[in-house]
């Protein structure tokens, strides 16, 4: 038993609105769950908690993955990125909570309020930063470029099923993220179906898990 | 892992003369990293020759261009920060109105939400993400643009103490 808190390892995830923030967290978390790793999860919102709410029902009563109280939700008011960035101070008074709480929990992730393509979280806030757009957006995004796009450690491009629908061409997307980002990672993924999200969670473990195992499998050894 | 800095080449000079000794025999090794990235308490990154670096800092610490991460007989490992743009303006010092002029200034690029640099000669820069600002920075400052030498450059960018907001 830990008497003492730890930082615990903290990913940001931000992106416009209905980019697939929520649908991203509800993916990620069974399957690095199912790898040992225990999450908590805050969800920032402008007004409501309803996605808070919504990874209640799916990850902690139905599917029964993580305690519903590692579940938090956040109604932030104002502009979104004011509480990751500019002010983080209630999501930071949360995350400090939940380091008092249970500092054996491997990860937290800190869903930003759908935003716009400027949105960063403060470094004091989150050690990692993924940034979702959907190809629904048409496919001028990643190229348009903008903090987000171009500063997060990861880039996700989600709802590739619809590609076709909405006359987006992945091929494009792809030659636009590689040159905009340099050298830093991108994925498409589509988050209704799985796909691709095992490449996200290899990102998160090796890049800010440092390929650590998870803390309660090394403390039973 | 690295859990610490070691120390800055450009402020310790006997680590300065180790860096340019290890540089010497080729056993320096950098680590590439973003001005963004600078703030950043974890992160994972492989330095231009391959070692994997694991940052792991107190919380609040801002790494610096010239922080040595590792200091071994055989190695090393040092950050090197990024260029980016940068917009610099010179003030025309024969200006009749200074204090005015200082105002303006800082209260447009306040407005964009910039962090900003002013060097011991009064020169302002600020980062931008693409040319086409500069356009952007001549139209805002046009009652001013007669008294300021405006450009576009590429270096890197250290904000003055206390200036580095956030920015988007």
């Amino acid at each position: 038993m830990h008497t003492r808190s730890r930082s615990i390892p903290k990913l940001g995830i931000g992106g416009p609105v209905g980019s697939g923030k929520t649908r991203l967290i509800e993916m990620l978390v069974p399957i690095l769950s199912k790898k040992g790793y225990r999450c908590c999860i805050i969800s920032n919102d402008v007004i409501s908690k309803e996605d808070a709410e919504r990874m209640k029902r799916i990850l902690a009563t139905e599917s029964k993955i993580m305690p519903e109280d590692m579940i938090i939700g956040i109604a932030t008011g104002g502009c979104p990125h004011t509480a990751i960035r500019e002010d983080p101070s209630i999501n930071l008074a949360v995350v400090n909570e939940i380091e008092q709480k249970d500092p054996t929990l491997d990860l937290i992730i800190i869903e930003s309020g759908g935003d716009n393509i400027m949105t960063t979280f403060s470094p004091a806030l989150a050690d990692y930063f993924i940034y979702i757009v959907d190809v629904s957006g048409g496919d001028k995004y990643p190229r348009k470029g903008g903090l987000g796009i171009e500063s997060c450690d990861l880039l996700v491009i989600n709802k590739i099923d619809l590609a076709l629908y909405v006359g987006a061409d992945l091929s494009i997307m792809e030659h636009d993220a590689k040159l905009i980002r340099s050298n830093k990672p991108f994925e498409f993924v589509n988050c209704k179906t799985g796909l691709g999200v095992n490449r996200i969670a290899e990102h998160i473990i090796n890049d800010l898990l440092f390929n650590k195992k998870p803390l309660q499998k090394m403390s039973h050894k | 892992m690295i859990t610490s800095v070691v120390g800055n080449i450009f402020r310790d000079m006997t680590l300065q003369s180790r860096f340019k000794k290890m540089k010497s025999v080729g056993n320096y090794e950098r680590l590439q990293i973003s001005r963004l990235e600078t703030e950043r308490g974890r992160l994972r990154r492989k330095t231009d020759r391959g070692t994997d670096v694991g940052l792991v800092l107190k919380s609040g610490t801002k790494l610096h261009h010239g922080d040595v991460l590792l200091s071994t007989q055989k190695k090393l490992i040092v950050v090197e920060q990024l260029p980016e743009k940068i917009i610099s303006i010179r003030l025309e010092k024969k200006s009749k109105n200074l204090t005015q002029l200082c105002v303006i200034i800082g209260h447009i690029i306040g407005n964009r939400h910039r962090p900003i640099a002013v060097d011991d000669k009064g020169i302002i820069s600020f980062p931008i993400l693409a040319d086409s600002e500069v356009d952007v920075f001549r139209k805002l400052l046009h009652t001013v643009i007669d008294h300021i030498e405006l450009k576009i450059e590429e270096g890197i960018f250290q904000p003055t103490e206390g200036m580095d907001v956030h920015e988007h």
